[in-house]
């Protein structure tokens, strides 16, 4: 059985467009429009896509936040409009890394505080989330208002906060947004550390660097419908995207070459081929080079990265 | 008790954080003896100094009461409004616990908040006129206003409820307020208004409320006078059944997952 599982979700918004004072036209902006997708358990899920594009929207219709128009989820084999409260009961959510907080309390206050929301009693929430906020390296920053909280300790209580009932899904609606780069490395080890542990971590972000290196599937979404699934690296293979291959000569000069070449950062040539098969090309350009007499002084293959895929995808 | 979990810590939040806004606290302990002073005073000019301290005490239990009956009948609707603007309303939506579960509890929580309130200032303002003899009263009023304000909890989710269809608590807590403060003879006995604005405060809770506390902490209260109380808690249920019905609403107009 799959951790998350839906067919044809589609829920459309209607807005009023005021064009005069008395001028208002009706409008359906299309959030999801027949998305069907299956997240196995224990893996790191990333739904990707545009500003607009129906991310946030299928986060709240999986933590049954909203219901949707038409179409059917599960989350960990319960629907999520019918079976809403046994959906609440498994999940763990973070919508926004800085909100959903009494600012006058502190980090554990507001941990406990969730805590027995989701039932348990004032000793159970404290010990569980005094173990969070270890686990979080909040540590001893839990007994502080969460008012003085920086962005970067407001976002690992919101991951705290997600995991204080014991999830085994939990959804992430761009948990690293705005933080600095070690607080964001923090959150993402943590992730790999729950799927590590088998929870299903199902995560949207804008950070392409850090859905590839954490997810086992990408969903890449525009409009409201799916355009792209698969791994990372199925998604570069699926669209044949190009390696660069770079091959730096130890010459004053650049070299006598038909192909391209670039001045590298130490100042040398960079002979540079861009190519579906870098190993062949890179054996035949050390190969000429080496002919010539030209001694090498590096060499860099670098893959394509999901942002690349990602701008190929959007923008066919 | 897994509804009792969830009732404890969000009464316990809720109290933590309003006792941690102390300047919310200094102002609605001032409130009513800055105006019942002022009231006072003018009435002693015009009088040429006839106004007797149980008139004082009269204004000031009327403007602690206002103070209670503005507070307690919008705090729904601030606690839907706050948890929308601090995000908060969509993790308690996510959580399994039902949302009149935690309304109440917020309610719950302002009352003993004002409860709490209340005995400050009554205590103040009974040693300067009756003298330290009638503070035993003030257990008396405990009494009294746990069971008065319960009628007001219904007006609470009747106001916290539409609030979710406004968005905004303020055009339908500043109405209801309005009416209350006219109506209810805080600061006024309501004899002295038309007789249909009068007929409107005696079936309303709020006049019973702070006509019962001047009395109780008088040593005046009779046992017959808490029976309208008793009829009044018909409030509770129009507004647990009103709250009800305004969810399902809401959930078929906006397909929110209530």
């Amino acid at each position: 059985m799959s951790a998350i599982a839906c067919e044809g979700l589609r829920k459309y918004y209607r807005a009023k467009v005021r064009r005069s004072f008395f001028n208002r036209i009706d409008s359906v902006i299309r959030a999801l429009d027949g998305v069907s997708l299956e997240v196995e358990k224990g893996v790191v899920f990333s739904l990707v896509g545009p500003n607009g594009a129906g991310k946030t929207t299928m986060v709240k219709i999986l933590s049954t936040l909203l219901i949707p128009d038409a179409g059917w989820a599960q989350v960990g084999g319960y629907d999520v409009v019918k079976q809403a409260g046994r959906v609440r009961g498994i999940i763990g959510l973070v919508l926004a890394p800085d909100k959903g907080f009494y600012t006058r309390l502190t980090g554990l206050e507001n941990l406990v505080y969730y805590g027995r929301l989701y039932g348990l009693s004032k000793e159970e929430a404290t010990r569980k989330a005094k173990e969070l906020l270890e686990l979080t390296g909040l540590g001893e920053d839990g007994m502080r208002l969460f008012e003085e909280y920086s962005l970067g300790m407001r976002a690992k209580l919101s991951i705290a906060k997600a995991l204080i009932n014991e999830p085994e899904i939990v959804f992430l609606d761009e948990p690293t947004i705005g933080l600095d780069p070690l607080s964001a490395r923090r959150i993402r080890n943590l992730i790999k550390d729950l799927a590590a542990e088998g929870m299903t971590v199902f995560m949207t972000s804008h950070n392409m660097w850090e859905v590839e290196n954490l997810s086992n599937t990408v969903v890449v979404i525009k409009s409201g419908r799916i355009v792209a699934k698969g791994s990372p690296s199925e998604l570069k293979e699926r669209l044949n995207l190009s390696y660069r291959v770079e091959v730096e000569i130890i010459a004053e000069k650049a070299p006598d070459t038909s192909l391209p070449v670039t001045t590298g950062d130490r100042g040398y040539p960079v002979v540079t081929v861009t190519t579906n098969k870098p190993s062949e090309d890179l054996v035949k350009v050390i190969d000429e080079m080496r002919g010539k007499g030209y001694s090498i002084g590096m060499v860099r293959v670098q893959e394509p990265s999901l942002e690349e895929v990602l701008t190929q995808v959007l923008s066919s | 008790m897994r509804v009792l979990n969830q009732l404890a810590g969000i009464v316990e939040a809720e109290l933590k954080a309003l006792t941690r806004e102390a300047g919310v606290f200094i102002f609605v302990v001032f409130f009513p003896f800055m105006f019942s002073l002022l009231t006072y005073g003018a009435g002693q000019t015009l009088t040429g100094g006839g106004a007797s301290p149980t008139q004082w005490f009269y204004q000031l239990i009327g403007f602690t009461i206002m103070m209670i009956a503005l507070t307690m009948s919008s705090s729904s609707a601030w606690y839907f409004r706050r948890g929308m603007m601090t995000g908060r309303l969509e993790y308690i939506l996510a959580a399994p616990i039902s949302p009149l579960i935690a309304v109440l509890s917020s309610a719950l929580t302002n009352t003993i908040f004002n409860i709490a309130y209340f005995i400050v200032v009554a205590a103040v303002g009974v040693i300067a006129v009756y003298g330290p003899y009638y503070l035993v009263h003030i257990v008396g009023v405990i009494l009294f206003l746990a069971l008065a304000l319960l009628p007001v909890i219904g007006f609470n989710l009747l106001v916290g409820i539409l609030t979710i269809f406004f968005r905004e608590p303020e055009p339908v807590s500043n109405l209801i307020n309005a009416v209350v403060s006219t109506v209810s003879g805080f600061t006024y006995p309501i004899i002295l208004l038309p007789s249909f604005l009068q007929t409107l405060g005696q079936i309303m809770p709020y006049s019973h409320i702070v006509n019962g506390a001047r009395d109780v902490l008088a040593g005046s209260f009779r046992l017959v006078q808490l029976s309208p109380h008793l009829f009044l808690l018909g409030y509770l249920i129009l507004g647990l059944v009103a709250f009800r019905v305004g969810e399902a609403v809401y959930v078929r107009k906006s397909g929110v997952h209530w």
